[in-house]
């Protein structure tokens, strides 16, 4: 669940947010749509706890992201841009993000990879595959420890 | 979350890739310091205690490197992302980049002592620890003012300000001792080692202070 109530956010002396209110039940899919510049990022970023409200209330699955970041362990986030590491395989760029986000299961991970079609690829560089299959390891990443909460950017991208 | 062994290996591992020529180019100038130390009028300890100030001030520069191409590509949102705090991860980098400079500068020390040694020149083991402890408040505490500030402030005078911090650590041990002789025995370096660490770590926690909820926000934002 994920609640946002009055949120209000000002950066370099612009108002992104004002006054935004949502509210994203359990089981439910929502698409968060506005023009270049209308602030998704500011708000996906309130949701992780990246950025501080000026005032407002966010809330994810009950916590203030900000506040209780272990919370984001059940956040699944997968970010406009692939952000991967280039020079490193697909196996090692999940790999990576599975220990450091404490959520390491080497099963869990070949069963990501397969879903995902990726298993062919797994030893090749990140640098190597093409802009689709990039977007499928970001995808998977995003996956990883069974997430309760997903953030797709640009779920309109199919890869 | 709490720190955990795997987090800090996977780091190790990941900055020690990033950082590449530099993880022999730590342990190569250590030893090329202690192995000419012997060569040169001035006491041997006096090369020790000023390199391990140096030394340890430069090798702390390189971990800005890693950190800057993080940021270029994006990743560190990736990473503030994480199940953590920014203060978290401050740490973790710090710890990893410090593993990499304690086993550096050990190895490097092993390796100048028996070059010296072949060469005819005995360093007591003594020196060479003394020299170790001299670097290890330093490397922590400048390494992660060096990481926090890279995050906060990635600019072209900001680097250009790190590398010429890098110079004059870097010409320090070679000039000082040459126009001013023994200047610091390894007692001094020790004391002067703990007071620059602790007159660093003083902007570091202040800023982290007084940004408080605020500290992911200024590294994401810049």
């Amino acid at each position: 669940m994920i609640v946002l109530e009055d949120v209000r956010k000002t950066i370099g002396g612009r108002e992104i947010l004002r006054g935004v209110s949502l509210t994203v039940k359990p089981g439910k899919i929502h698409a968060y749509l506005g023009h270049n510049g209308a602030g998704k990022t500011t708000t996906f970023r309130l949701v992780l706890g990246l950025l501080s409200p000026d005032s407002g209330k966010v809330e994810v699955l009950g916590s203030n992201p900000l506040k209780n970041p272990k919370i984001r362990a059940k956040i699944g986030y997968l970010p406009e841009y692939d952000l991967l590491y280039p020079n490193f395989s697909v196996w090692d760029n999940l790999r990576r993000y599975a220990l450091l986000k404490g959520v390491y299961d080497e099963n869990e991970l070949r069963d990501l990879l397969e879903f995902f079609k990726l298993t062919e690829y797994s030893k090749k560089k990140v640098s190597a595959l093409s802009s689709g299959t990039r977007r499928r390891v970001a995808m998977a990443r995003a996956f990883l420890g069974g997430p309760e909460v997903l953030i797709p950017r640009r779920a309109d991208e199919r890869p | 979350m709490k720190l955990t062994w795997a987090q800090l290996r996977e780091e190790v591992k990941y900055t020690a890739k990033q950082i590449g020529f530099n993880l022999i180019w730590i342990p190569w100038t250590t030893a090329v310091i202690y192995w000419l130390s012997g060569w040169t009028p001035v006491s041997s300890e006096t090369i020790v205690a000023l390199s391990s100030i140096s030394l340890a001030i430069m090798f702390s520069l390189v971990f800005s490197g890693a950190i800057f191409r993080e940021k270029l590509l994006g990743i560190h949102e990736l990473l503030l992302s994480l199940p953590f705090s920014p203060t978290h991860l401050l740490l973790l980098k710090t710890l990893a980049g410090f593993v990499i400079e304690v086993t550096g500068i050990l190895l490097g020390s092993l390796i100048g002592l028996l070059l010296a040694d072949y060469s005819g020149i005995h360093i007591p083991l003594t020196v060479m620890v003394s020299g170790l402890l001299i670097s290890t408040p330093l490397l922590f505490t400048f390494t992660f003012f060096v990481i926090l500030t890279t995050l906060l402030f990635s600019s072209t005078w900001f680097n250009a300000v790190k590398i010429a911090i890098g110079f004059v650590a870097f010409f320090v041990p070679l000039y000082v001792p040459r126009y001013f002789g023994n200047v610091l025995s390894l007692k001094l370096a020790l004391m002067l080692s703990l007071v620059i660490s602790v007159g660093i770590s003083i902007p570091s926690l202040l800023i982290i202070k007084s940004l408080g909820d605020h500290l992911a926000e200024r590294t994401l934002l810049v």
